[in-house]
């Protein structure tokens, strides 16, 4: 299968920031009065994040990961990642409470309101599966918080690069991980069936490609980059290194919710 | 036009409840991968009659790994698929074959060609779903973790 990739942002990126200049500033700090469609924009930005790790400081799943880890050191490691996730739910919830209002026990009851994606409604059974989400979900992560990492919101912003330098870690220890398991032939067989799993959900992470908000998410400066965009630098990125493992990459529409 | 992901929730909780015996095809001696995993649910939890088809001989959740999906002795309600996509139809026309009542095809693989062959033949279909996930959800009356789509 092929697919056509185009650049959308040679065609979009004149709309960076246009909203912004209009209001006569270049960004927003912490206390500032914001506009109405700005706020917006963030809480819901930032809701997406908090239902994907701020809630792991009310729900812990992911702490049956330790359990099939292999060795000691992947113990170890698996556990310093988990810490990092914490860490990054805990000023997800704190930003949260800058824009809108404290979140308690009582929001993370059920699903009713929340913003997270389905990829994480999979089951995460092996080794196998947290190779490959730490793999392609931490590193659409990284994608996402790299391409904040100069938006408008101050406060936004240099989260945005501490959260985007741990992602990257936490996706090469995924990637160091699955690179030992397809050294078996067995292992690799698992990683091929599991990536049919786990590689459209990742792509599907990024959004969708007709969404109206991400224009206005460029406008006003909280995101340099258009959903495909990203997305298919994603896969221009993680395609070659699956590649290098012997790994055939799913057709990037295979079993896609949000194209 | 099918979207090769078959059955609602519902119709699988009340389809899980009526089946008694499935074929694991794609399941591993390993305990380390899914199938094994998933395998060992619907023994020991779930309490269906199980039959891990597989290569290389061996046990899963103490049943014996049958070599095809041709030698599972009686009659079969389930076939439950751990196999790469491409595969899917081919699994279909031998769940018809050996006169399964459901194809089930596990979390990450779907396929409309299997779906369509499923259809013709009066077959249930699921696919991209855990039937671990499913039995806990459905019949086991447990939350389902994690997240919903946004």
């Amino acid at each position: 299968m092929t697919t056509t990739i185009r650049s959308i942002s040679e065609e979009f990126q004149p709309l960076y920031g246009t909203k912004l200049r209009a209001h006569g500033v270049e960004h927003f700090d912490d206390g500032d009065e914001l506009p109405e469609e700005y706020r917006d924009l963030l809480r819901e930005v930032i809701r997406v994040q908090v239902d994907v790790e701020g809630v792991l400081l009310y729900h812990d799943w992911i702490k049956d990961w330790l359990d099939v880890a292999p060795q000691p050191r992947d113990r170890m490691r698996i556990a310093k990642l988990h810490a990092e996730e914490l860490v990054h739910g805990y000023h997800f919830l704190k930003m949260y409470k800058q824009v809108d209002r404290e979140l308690t026990a009582a929001d993370f009851e059920n699903d009713e309101g929340r913003k997270a994606q389905y990829i994480f409604s999979y089951s995460f059974d092996t080794w196998t599966d947290i190779a490959l989400v730490n793999t392609l979900a931490d590193r659409m992560g990284a994608f996402l918080f790299q391409d904040m990492a100069d938006c408008s919101y101050l406060p936004w912003r240099r989260l945005s690069s501490r959260i985007a330098k741990d992602e990257w870690g936490h996706t090469s220890l995924g990637f160091g991980n699955l690179r030992e398991i397809c050294q078996t032939e067995e292992g690799k067989e698992e990683a091929q069936r599991l990536l049919y799993k786990w590689y459209p959900a990742s792509l599907d992470m990024f959004g969708r490609s007709d969404s109206e908000r991400q224009y206005a998410y460029v406008e006003w400066g909280l995101k340099r980059s258009l959903n495909e965009e990203l997305r298919q630098a994603f896969a221009a990125q993680v395609n070659p290194l699956l590649d290098s493992l012997g790994l055939e990459v799913p057709p990037y529409t295979y079993n896609r919710q949000f194209l | 036009m099918s979207t090769g992901l078959g059955l609602d929730e519902q119709a699988i909780a009340d389809l899980l409840k009526a089946v008694t015996s499935i074929a694991v095809v794609g399941a591993s001696t390993n305990p380390g991968f899914a199938s094994h995993r998933v395998t060992s649910y619907l023994v020991n939890e779930a309490g269906y009659t199980v039959h891990p088809v597989g290569a290389g001989g061996g046990e899963v959740a103490g049943r014996p790994l049958l070599p095809t999906l041709e030698s599972v002795p009686g009659p079969l309600d389930v076939v439950y698929g751990f196999v790469l996509p491409p595969a899917a139809p081919d699994l279909a026309w031998r769940a018809v074959a050996v006169g399964a009542r459901v194809l089930w095809l596990h979390e990450g693989i779907v396929s409309p060609e299997a779906e369509a062959q499923a259809a013709a033949a009066g077959l249930a279909f699921v696919a991209n779903r855990s039937m671990e996930v499913e039995h806990r959800v459905g019949v086991a009356g447990e939350r389902r973790v994690h997240f919903m789509p946004m």
